[in-house]
């Protein structure tokens, strides 16, 4: 089948898609008291606590650092979430695979368009906290669109990868934690792409949330266009994550319902 | 016109001994090799036009739900071709998807959707699916707090309302009382007057003649007999009894 006509058929099952989005969202704040608070509570928490500990006991002394520090979570949470949730989103539905036809893309997609719309909501934060620290947006802001697309092609790529390889080889899950720890780091959220060494900043910078980061920073806090070279590799390596994903994924999909 | 074709497709199972799924047994273990193979159909040929009634009857693990499966997408042959035309529902299992936190109402939309109904259908069927499934006073409360009796009905009620150009039914229309057995029958016949292709794999016989149009008998994963209901029951009764 072609990528063409399995985007018709997704169309076709906007509203099972649908319905599983709603479904994640209400069964994740179920029973909680803060319930839609949380998405905005945990990236702001997480902040707060390495600028305590960044800014207040390291002193690392990098201007505007809760902006600063918020531009890394939000594309590290949507990224690291999207993940997790999707390795394990074959295997925690086999029932349903075993019982009922979908295009299983659906799974790992929601997982990503989930999280898409928690980011969303802390975006919300973002502009406040920008307009209380009295950061003007420059015309770079309309770039902001763009940047998410490239952010959701690359991350939905990365899960259907994990997610197909963890239908086969169940220690993808546990290794999870291990890789999105080495990711964490590897990905600028509380240090300066400026700590790089020159040799090596220009591989660096081609992992796409690495450049991601940047680019956020870039458009929200200094107001100026992203280095259009990042920007064009960044979208031609997540184009590429994405069609390599999915074919992988598309290609084993018809042994899921045995395998899981 | 023929909405189900089938060529030459046969399936084979791989059936592991003892499963293995993490790295180190892979890489120190060498087991994976221990599985046997099943050949669960083989060399299946079958045209079904629109708006026929086709009956599945055979023992357990004669490759009953497996052909239902092949058909619905949720298994691919490992030889041969499949050819559909038009919308499929497949009712292996009833309240497919249902998740236990989320209200009877949430769960009606959800499992809705998973089989291929609009929202807009379900919007407009709302009302009878409560109806039918008598759970009116608990529509809002959640799915954990049911019986399963009205897990059930909720189920199958969302399962009868959904419209389809091919329905796939397993069994699941045998669950219920009798009063239920009697709804869904006449059910099936508004299906069959909306012109709808249905396969229906039961070991209800007597349901069966009364249902359907004709009736393949498969055995060990071949078709060992298709034609009319009477004829194919008959053969198949028989070979029981010489078995026995």
């Amino acid at each position: 089948m072609g990528i063409i006509s399995k985007i018709r058929e997704l169309f076709e099952f906007r509203e099972l898609i649908k319905n599983f989005v709603i479904r994640d969202l209400k069964i994740m704040y179920k029973n909680s008291y803060l319930g839609f608070f949380w998405s905005l509570l945990n990236p702001l928490a997480r902040t707060f606590v390495f600028y305590l500990v960044f800014e207040k006991i390291l002193h690392i002394g990098i201007e505007n650092f809760v902006v600063y520090l918020f531009c890394g979570f939000l594309v590290w949470m949507f990224f690291s979430r999207s993940v997790n949730f999707a390795t394990t989103s074959i295997v925690k539905n086999a029932p349903l695979i075993q019982k009922v036809y979908f295009p299983r893309e659906i799974l790992p997609l929601t997982c990503v368009l989930s999280q898409l719309l928690h980011f969303v909501l802390a975006l919300f934060v973002l502009f406040l906290w920008l307009l209380i620290s009295k950061i003007k947006p420059t015309i770079y802001i309309l770039l902001l669109p763009l940047i998410i697309l490239l952010q959701f092609i690359f991350t939905l790529g990365v899960s259907f990868i994990f997610a197909t390889a963890n239908v086969f080889v169940r220690d993808i899950e546990h290794l999870m934690e291990l890789i999105l720890l080495v990711w964490f780091y590897a990905t600028p959220v509380f240090y300066s792409v400026d700590k790089i060494p020159e040799k090596i900043r220009n591989i660096y910078l081609l992992n796409p949330t690495a450049s991601l980061v940047t680019f956020y920073r870039d458009i929200f806090l200094y107001g100026k266009l992203p280095n259009p070279y990042f920007l064009t590799t960044s979208f031609l390596i997540s184009i590429f994550t994405l069609i390599t994903g999915w074919l992988y994924f598309h290609i084993q999909s018809r042994k899921f319902p045995e395998e899981v | 016109m023929v909405v189900i074709e089938l060529k030459n497709v046969s399936k084979k199972f791989r059936l592991y001994h003892e499963k293995t799924r993490s790295l180190k047994e892979r890489i120190l273990g060498r087991s994976r090799n221990v599985y046997e193979e099943l050949w669960a159909l083989k060399d299946i040929n079958l045209e079904i036009k629109k708006g026929e009634t086709v009956g599945i009857i055979g023992v357990n693990g004669s490759g009953k739900t497996t052909l239902l499966k092949l058909i619905a997408k949720i298994l691919y042959p490992t030889e041969g071709e499949i050819i559909t035309k038009g919308k499929i529902a497949t009712l292996i299992e009833l309240g497919a998807g249902f998740h236990p936190d989320l209200t009877g109402r949430e769960n009606v939309y959800l499992n809705g959707a998973i089989l291929r109904m609009t929202k807009r259908e379900i919007d407009e069927k709302f009302d009878d699916i409560v109806k039918f499934a008598e759970i009116e006073k608990f529509i809002d409360i959640p799915l954990r707090n049911y019986s399963s009796g009205m897990k059930m009905r909720l189920g199958f009620s969302i399962a009868i309302h959904v419209n389809p150009d091919i329905l796939l039914v397993d069994e699941v229309l045998a669950v219920g009382d009798a009063a239920f057995k009697q709804k869904c029958y006449e059910k099936i016949r508004e299906f069959q007057k909306q012109e709808k292709t249905i396969l229906y794999v039961s070991h209800n016989l007597e349901s069966v003649k009364n249902l359907c149009n004709w009736t393949i008998w498969l055995d060990k994963g071949i078709i060992k007999e298709k034609g009319s209901p009477d004829r194919v029951i008959d053969a198949y009764l028989s070979s029981l009894k010489k078995n026995s």
